[in-house]
């Protein structure tokens, strides 16, 4: 898509009788190009809509089902919400060759048009998880939005495909088959190859070279907002690292809630046992904060 | 996605359906040309439970074969992806039965006449479950099959073996030529490494075998070898693949000598099966993935015809 286009085609739609929330899923754009998107529209708006940047590679698989009960009960609180697949991932057009930073920003404009069209809303929040924070902090700015939330952000992408990298390294040296290849054999290795293996996940090299400088207060910029950060660990308490961010980004201007889940599973690693994502208590406590801190938000605007 | 031809999104019409209460969504994916009149469904196992699978492989898949005619549906079940409902237990191959044949009631309504049922892990198990329900059914692909129903499943082999197993009955599994004549095979050899050295193990830590039920009549599931003698019965082509480090896969190997063996061997026509290098359960390499969609691809190409008793289910054959 070379202009943000949110050209629609018909939409699959269902009303869910408990929430009153009608979801629907579509594709944006036209072509061969075109955006898979989900959107929920509650029957009693609060005039504001959420659009969620999902995650990438391993973590978008891992926090799939989150990000859905996460729209389903923002919805349920009367936002207006949508989901989207960036192009080259999921079920929307393209390959891994199509994916950059900077189309990933433009899928997430591309939504948030979509969604104000459809729920008649011009108040537009991001919500960004993991590598997707970058994107929602990008999009925040480029849409002068006023408020995003981010679950477990990274700070930079540099760091993310570093962290990428060392789950790799870890798999092969513990699976014993090879020495662990370095971020620098990474970086060759997308020169050389177009794409790498990370776990079986695709990295491609446009998203690499386009995104390793990235860090959320450069993405941000100069634009002040509201901000919610939500570290989700095993650990209690707040992560130095994380608090380093939201001291820059009240330092940057912007009003910073900063909270901690106590979670049983670190993103992208499997706890032992089993229990659906709707039933865990770090889950449930990670979707109260959110649909709290985006629910006082609307409440003070009305206010 | 590599530059074979594919569908895209054009091709592509996002469904709700019912399953038991709940509300499923699935992508169906229309022949870019002519239809085969062959309707392909993708299960997912448990390790990624939605529609577009690790890495969308099952996207790739899906596309791929539309571009060769085919008609294809990949979905959540209930309590998974974009799918309503909550799944507090998963008990293989009955959690998500229903599921499964409300999405090939699907491929129905998009003019699906034969139906290949496909799936990974617990998805296999589901696959493997619903075909008796299937009458017009092309094949099944089946990925990594857990043998053991699910309590059972989840504990690594070779493990349950050193703890099942006396030392007398490793000496006499060792000295079947059919074990004599797995030392030959690299793959083969690792899987009974593994098992050897587990026992060693245990036997420097003192434990003492505990009788099992399982060590007799093997490790397969009843149910398990049940669908398997009814699918042979009907001539039903069915691939098996399994990656040398799945544990399933030492499961299979463990039972080759039972009654599971026996009904394969009886099933020989019908029943392929596949091994490759590493753990097909999590594909979890791309170079991986890149074999097992083309063993699907080639397993669905009229002009290769991979299928054993391929030619009696030929999409045309009536």
């Amino acid at each position: 898509m070379t202009e943000r286009n949110a050209v629609e085609t018909p939409a699959v739609s269902r009303l869910d009788a408990r929430s009153g929330v009608t979801e629907s899923a579509r594709f944006l754009g036209s072509g061969t190009d075109r955006i898979y998107a989900y959107q929920y529209l509650p029957a009693s708006q609060r005039g504001s809509a959420v659009v969620m940047c999902p995650a990438i590679l391993g973590d978008f698989a891992s926090n799939y089902r989150r990000e859905v009960v996460g729209s389903r009960a923002l919805a349920a609180r009367g936002f207006a919400v949508t989901r989207f697949h960036y192009r080259g991932a999921g079920n929307s057009d393209g390959s891994v060759s199509d994916l950059s930073f900077d189309s990933m920003v433009e899928d997430a404009m591309t939504a948030a048009d979509a969604l104000v069209a459809a729920a008649g809303v011009d108040d537009v929040s991001f919500l960004g998880t993991r590598f997707g924070s970058l994107v929602a902090a990008a999009a925040t700015r480029a849409r002068a939005a006023r408020a995003v939330a981010m679950w477990e952000p990274m700070a930079d992408a540099r760091s993310y495909f570093r962290e990428m990298n060392r789950s790799r390294m870890m798999h092969e040296v513990s699976g014993g088959e090879r020495q662990g290849a370095t971020f620098d054999d990474l970086a060759a290795d997308l020169r050389a190859n177009g794409a790498a293996d990370l776990l079986g996940y695709t990295l491609g090299r446009p998203l690499f070279e386009t995104a390793l400088d990235r860090t959320l207060l450069g993405e941000l910029g100069d634009h002040t907002a509201d901000v919610l950060l939500v570290q989700f660990n095993l650990r209690k308490g707040i992560d130095k690292s994380r608090q380093a961010l939201a001291d820059a980004l009240r330092a940057g201007g912007c009003t910073v809630d900063l909270q901690a889940v106590q979670g049983v599973e670190l993103w992208g690693l499997h706890a032992e046992g089993w229990t659906p994502i709707e039933s865990r208590t770090d889950v449930q406590s990670l979707l109260q904060i959110t649909a709290d801190w985006f629910s006082r938000r609307a409440e003070g605007d009305a206010a | 996605m590599n530059d074979a031809p594919h569908a895209t999104t054009q091709q592509e019409t996002p469904v709700y359906f019912e399953s038991d209460g709940e509300v499923l969504f699935g992508l169906v994916t229309r022949p870019v040309g002519e239809s085969t009149g062959i309707g392909f469904l993708t299960l997912s196992g448990g390790a990624v439970p939605f529609s577009s699978g690790r890495n969308d492989m099952s996207v790739h898949i899906c596309r791929r074969l539309a571009a060769m005619g085919h008609t294809t549906i990949r979905f959540d079940y209930h309590g998974a992806g974009d799918s309503t409902g909550i799944v507090d237990r998963v008990e293989l191959g009955v959690t998500h039965l229903q599921d499964t044949l409300a999405a090939v009631d699907v491929l129905r309504d998009h003019g699906a006449k034969q139906i290949v049922l496909s799936g990974a892990c617990g998805g296999a198990r589901n696959a493997l479950a619903a075909a008796k329900s299937v009458p017009e059914l092309h094949s099944l692909v089946l990925f990594s099959l857990p043998l053991r129903d699910h309590e059972r499943a989840h504990s690594r082999a070779h493990r349950r073996a050193a703890r099942e197993w006396s030392l007398w009955q490793y000496v006499k599994r060792a000295l079947r030529p059919k074990t004599w004549k797995g030392f030959f095979d690299r793959r083969l050899r690792r899987v009974y490494l593994a098992f050897a050295k587990e026992k060693i193990r245990a036997v420097r830590r003192g434990e003492k075998a505990e009788a099992s039920a399982e060590t007799s009549g093997g490790v397969t599931s009843p149910i398990v070898q049940e669908d398997l003698i009814q699918l042979i019965r009907r001539r039903v082509p069915i691939l098996l693949v399994y990656g040398t480090e799945d544990d399933y896969y030492k499961d299979f190997v463990l039972d080759q000598d039972e009654r599971l063996g026996r009904i394969l061997e009886r099933g020989s026509d019908v029943v392929q099966v596949k091994v490759v290098p590493g753990k097909v359960h999590s594909f979890h390499t791309l170079a991986l993935q890149e074999e097992l969609r083309g063993m699907i691809f080639d397993w669905l190409d009229p002009a290769k015809d991979e299928r054993p008793g391929g030619e009696a289910v030929r999409a045309d054959a009536g």
